[in-house]
């Protein structure tokens, strides 16, 4: 059966890019060769981590959108929870199909919505002075 | 009367075009504690639907370390 799913991707970034590179290609090939389709990868860098993960305090977070077989995903999680590489994973289904997004109309949706989290930071700030 | 002064409205219903996004740290971060602990509904005024997505999104979050679970122990 087809679903619609992200898989977020967080790898060690101590090797340098060109690990993280190796290690990202494999699995959107992997997605690629299992009938992913559409798949849109979605690459932030190395990014902060919230918590120490295995004494790792950076890591490279990658996005995966593409709708897939059920099966192939249960493979790839298994896959992915024994590469030593990948410090994190984590899908989710979605609800519909992830689009090939036009840049401009990406950026347009990032603008707005950082618009708004600034009026609700200073609602939070007033609500805790009361 | 009104011991909260004024009532407060959902923010996502207010405005359709926010998404509430487990990847989204910036946003989610509103809706927790320094402690990173979820601020209860009767704070932050989000209605009960809203707030569930809100609830789910964090705990993704913390899931892939975008949200911390607890803040670090004493400055």
């Amino acid at each position: 059966m087809v679903r619609h799913y992200e898989l977020t991707l967080i790898s060690d970034s101590q090797g340098g890019e060109e690990a993280v590179n190796q290690t990202v290609g494999k699995y959107e090939s992997f997605l690629k060769d299992n009938g992913a389709d559409p798949l849109v990868a979605d690459r932030r860098g190395v990014r902060k981590l919230a918590y120490e993960i295995k004494k790792h305090v950076q890591a490279d977070y990658t996005y995966f959108q593409f709708s897939g077989d059920t099966g192939m995903v249960q493979d790839m999680d298994r896959q992915l929870r024994l590469d030593g590489a990948v410090l994190r994973h984590l899908f989710v289904k979605l609800d519909e199909a992830p689009v090939l997004p036009s840049e401009e109309t990406e950026e347009a949706e990032e603008a707005s919505a950082d618009g708004d989290g600034d009026a609700a930071a200073s609602d939070a700030e007033e609500e805790g002075a009361e | 009367m009104n011991v909260r002064g004024r009532v407060k409205v959902c923010r996502f219903c207010e405005d359709k075009a926010i998404n509430i996004d487990y990847k989204d740290d910036r946003l989610l971060r509103r809706f927790v504690t320094e402690r990173g602990k979820v601020i209860p509904r009767r704070m932050t005024g989000t209605c009960a639907r809203h707030q569930r997505e809100l609830t789910t999104a964090i705990k993704r979050a913390r899931n892939i370390a975008v949200l911390p679970y607890a803040a670090e122990t004493v400055k």
